[in-house]
């Protein structure tokens, strides 16, 4: 990379968007949005899941058209039909779900489009992106491949494939929301050198602090319209979580420095009964890759049990085991007593386990079917929504009406096709459903992740809730501050074996970031 | 009714000689199939794509007198079928299981109905085995391999081009992408309808040869329904060979092995019923294919049209 000076914040824009509209059926989700980034420049956009900040990227890397407003590059006025056209202007993207190739190997996936000559070779190609990642300190080993990457990784395939095409603009959209947070700041540092090379970040987020910490430039996108733009040096969270959102919202800090506050004042005194969930011995082997490694956990009635951990250290097995769709290798887990280890889906929906998986588009949803259906998945099969084998969409529809008002499901009505909800509306369908059934058992596997603030609370609030009701709450969270601010018990995970189970009190940061890296005896040591 | 016998080397010679021969027009089209199902289009029209280049083939062999112009023919045949197929899978999305049985369906009746009013494709001039000198006297390997025909070689050449295109060239690249992941090649700047015309045309030009090598290079002449199945076996093979050029060719052998058997074991003095004999290439496509189950992955993206999200 060459030493391009610095230029001033001053200097004519490199891309300007000038009036944006973007009319999609029954929602103008840009309306009149204005965006300008100079060289060197971070320009962080804040809003809520469903602002508009997403159709905004759309635009600029040619994935959508706008209705209305102007594009220009380098003060020249352009139309962007496609990624193809955004990248020869040099506007890259790392987006938000990785656009990356599985069976290729990392080197692939950064030369795929860009291949420059007819034929390659695999060995110079890892060399040049070898060097590339080395350049940016992002770790990677080029020739392996992206299917059997952590998502952190990925997320640095994605970042080297739009360096390796030396573009001046680089958006990124919501870049933080999959990473630990040591690989947050990783990332940041990579911002920063991109911007100090002279190049124009954007920077998508719905987190504050992030914001706060690498902009030089903040603007706020609500209900698809700029609410302003200041210079971040100039404006306070509370302020800016203010015009996001357009009221008061209890400000949750994702910084894990601020979670032992959040801790001390939403934990409240509660009673605890006998153990529900009893997980023990519990091994789960893919192959001979240890998922799970002989967990021992019980979690009682009207208490929470947050498992901490980096993802992919065998939470998802877990998850899977209480939904009844994987079986321990060996061990047992029983609920309220009854042995469900060789038992199926409906048998554990039956012993009240209600699961609220992490990823709301694959397992928790049926996309394209109605939000009433997807109300009812679990209990299609009985009265009063089936008999003799007819649904009854009466019921359906009024089940649906009952259950999005309850648990306030912003939709049209109950026949709007789930996929054309936000993230935060699709999260409370899946709540709604899981939360009115009969619940013993409610484990809740990263409830939050990609939520704006108000979703989060209102999340969190009925977690809480179903504690106090009686329900055994296991919550499996990548997020340190949401684990402290819910758990009675921490119970930390690293590759498939628990590492510790401390009680509240003892679940410091001071111990838990070790044992997030898999560090015991640094941990025992501490303490 | 077994009986003991010695198979001497002659006699698996000649078996293996067959098998290569009759595995040959499946291997360009299950190599044509390759490239079409890495870019993510399943073809289940090949059976029909095949039946037609063969009888256009045939009709411009004998018409022409010329072989090469036959073979020629036969490909542009294969790539306007597979040209009219893009036309309705990416160009309109329709979706490809429909598409390629209808092509089935209206080459078995089309093809048909031209060979009952021209009956002049019943002949055509063929080609000959070639004997590469030296190599055909090589015992087993010399009766074995080296004396088929030109169409056998030409076929191990593609092969290894094949490989060579799909591993190591910007296309093959592009075409790996767009059959796992579309979504992400549109992203790099890839386009991806473009990119699975191109595709889907490679697999109508090998198709088309590879029903020239039966009408023509082999046969001499179009008969009805004359690739009976071999176009499914190719698709079979594509699976059995796990989308990998050259597993896919050894996928074609064991086929034709299994075809060849047929033939073989009644000039062995072996007794077994021909009928069970006739159906072993498809038993075999069967099992293969129940034994792939879940060790083998499909491109992720196979048979899926892309749209842009929203």
């Amino acid at each position: 990379m060459t030493d391009s000076p610095v230029r001033p914040p001053t200097a004519p824009p490199l891309v300007e968007l000038r009036g944006i509209v973007k009319v999609f059926p029954g929602v103008r989700a840009n309306d009149g949005v204005d965006h300008t980034n100079a060289a060197g420049e971070v320009h962080g956009r804040l809003g809520e899941n469903g602002a508009g900040k997403t159709t905004l990227v759309s635009i600029l890397y040619g994935l959508e058209q706008p209705d209305e407003g102007t594009i220009a590059v380098n003060g020249t006025a352009v139309r962007i039909e496609s990624p193809r056209q955004a990248l020869s202007r040099g506007i890259a993207i790392v987006q938000q779900h990785f656009a990356l190739v599985p069976t290729l190997t990392v080197a692939e996936n950064v030369l795929l489009g860009q291949e420059g000559r007819p034929v390659f070779s695999a060995a110079r190609v890892e060399a040049a992106v070898g060097a590339l990642a080395e350049t940016y300190g992002l770790a990677l080993d080029p020739s392996a491949l992206v299917g059997e990457l952590s998502i952190g990784q990925r997320q640095r395939v994605e970042i080297l494939k739009c360096l390796y095409r030396e573009p001046q603009v680089v958006v990124f959209d919501e870049p933080t929301t999959v990473l630990i947070p040591e690989e947050i700041e990783r990332l940041f540092e990579t911002v920063r050198t991109l911007a100090s090379e002279g190049r124009a970040v954007v920077l998508i987020t719905h987190t504050l602090d992030e914001l706060m910490a690498v902009t030089d430039r903040i603007s706020v996108l609500r209900a698809g319209r700029s609410v302003g733009t200041f210079a971040t040096a100039e404006v306070d969270p509370p302020g800016l979580a203010r015009l996001m959102v357009g009221r008061e919202v209890k400000l949750r800090s994702a910084v894990v420095a601020r979670a032992e506050d959040v801790q001390l004042e939403e934990h409240a005194e509660h009673e605890v009964g006998d153990v529900v969930l009893d997980l023990a011995g519990v091994t789960v082997l893919d192959g001979s890759t240890v998922r799970l490694d002989r967990i021992e956990l019980t979690v009682r009635a009207g208490e929470v049990v947050g498992l901490a951990g980096v993802e992919g250290n065998g939470q998802r097995e877990l998850v899977q085991l209480m939904c009844g769709t994987r079986r321990p290798t060996s061990g047992t887990v029983r609920v309220g007593g009854v042995d469900l280890s060789a038992a199926g889906p409906l048998r554990w929906q039956a012993a009240g386990v209600r699961v609220v998986t992490e990823d709301r588009h694959a397992t928790g949803l049926v996309l394209d079917m109605s939000v009433g259906e997807n109300l009812v998945t679990d209990r299609i099969h009985h009265r009063p929504f089936s008999r003799r084998g007819l649904l009854s969409f009466g019921q359906l529809l009024q089940h649906g009406r009952r259950l999005m008002r309850e648990f306030r499901v912003k939709a049209p009505s109950p026949a709007t096709p789930a996929r054309s909800l936000s993230g935060g509306n699709q999260q409370r369908v899946v709540l709604a459903r899981e939360l009115s059934a009969d619940v013993r058992v409610l484990v809740a596997a990263q409830p939050t992740r990609g939520l704006d603030v108000g979703a989060i609370e209102e999340v969190t609030e009925r977690v809480v809730a179903a504690r106090d009701a009686g329900a055994a709450v296991l919550l499996i969270s990548s997020d340190l501050a949401e684990i402290l601010a819910l758990s009675d018990r921490v119970a930390v995970i690293h590759r498939g074996r628990l590492l510790a189970v401390l009680a509240q009190r003892e679940a410091t940061l001071e111990r838990l970031g070790p044992l997030l890296a898999g560090h015991v005896d640094v941990a025992e040591v501490a303490s | 009714m077994m009986v003991g016998i010695s198979i001497t080397a002659g006699a698996a010679s000649d078996l293996f000689a067959s098998a290569a021969r009759l595995a040959t027009p499946i291997g360009f089209v299950a190599l044509g199939e390759t490239f079409g199902e890495a870019a993510g289009i399943i073809n289940i029209g090949l059976e029909g794509v095949m039946l037609a280049s063969a009888l256009a083939g045939a009709w411009a062999a004998a018409s022409s007198g010329s072989v090469l112009t036959g073979f020629a023919v036969a490909m542009l045949t294969g790539m306007a079928l597979l040209g009219v197929m893009a036309l309705l899978c990416i160009g309109l999305r329709a979706n490809q299981i429909v598409v390629g049985l209808g092509m089935n369906l209206v080459a078995l009746g089309a093809t048909t109905l031209v060979f009952k009013s021209v009956r002049t494709v019943a002949l055509a001039p063929g080609l000959d085995p070639l004997q590469l000198g030296f190599l055909a006297d090589i015992p087993f390997l010399g009766p074995a391999f080296f004396r088929q025909r030109l169409t056998f070689f030409v076929l191990l050449l593609l092969t290894a081009a094949a490989a060579f295109v799909l591993r190591r060239t910007a296309w093959g690249l592009r075409l790996r992408a767009v059959g796992e992941t579309p979504a992400a090649a549109d992203a790099a700047g890839v386009r991806v309808d473009a990119v699975r015309v191109q595709a889907m045309l490679v697999c109508g030009a090998l198709a088309g040869l590879g029903g020239a090598a039966l009408s023509i290079g082999e046969l001499r002449g179009f008969t009805e329904n004359m690739v009976a199945g071999k176009g499914f076996i190719a698709l079979a093979a594509v699976i059995f060979g796990r989308w990998k050029p050259w597993a896919v060719l050894a996928a074609c052998g064991v086929f034709g092995l299994a075809d060849a058997l047929q033939g073989q074991l009644p000039a062995w003095d072996i007794n077994f019923p021909p009928s069970v004999l006739r159906m072993l290439p498809y038993l075999i496509a069967l099992v293969a294919l129940a034994v792939q189950r879940g060790r083998a992955r499909p491109p992720a993206a196979l048979s899926i049209p892309y749209e842009r999200r929203r």
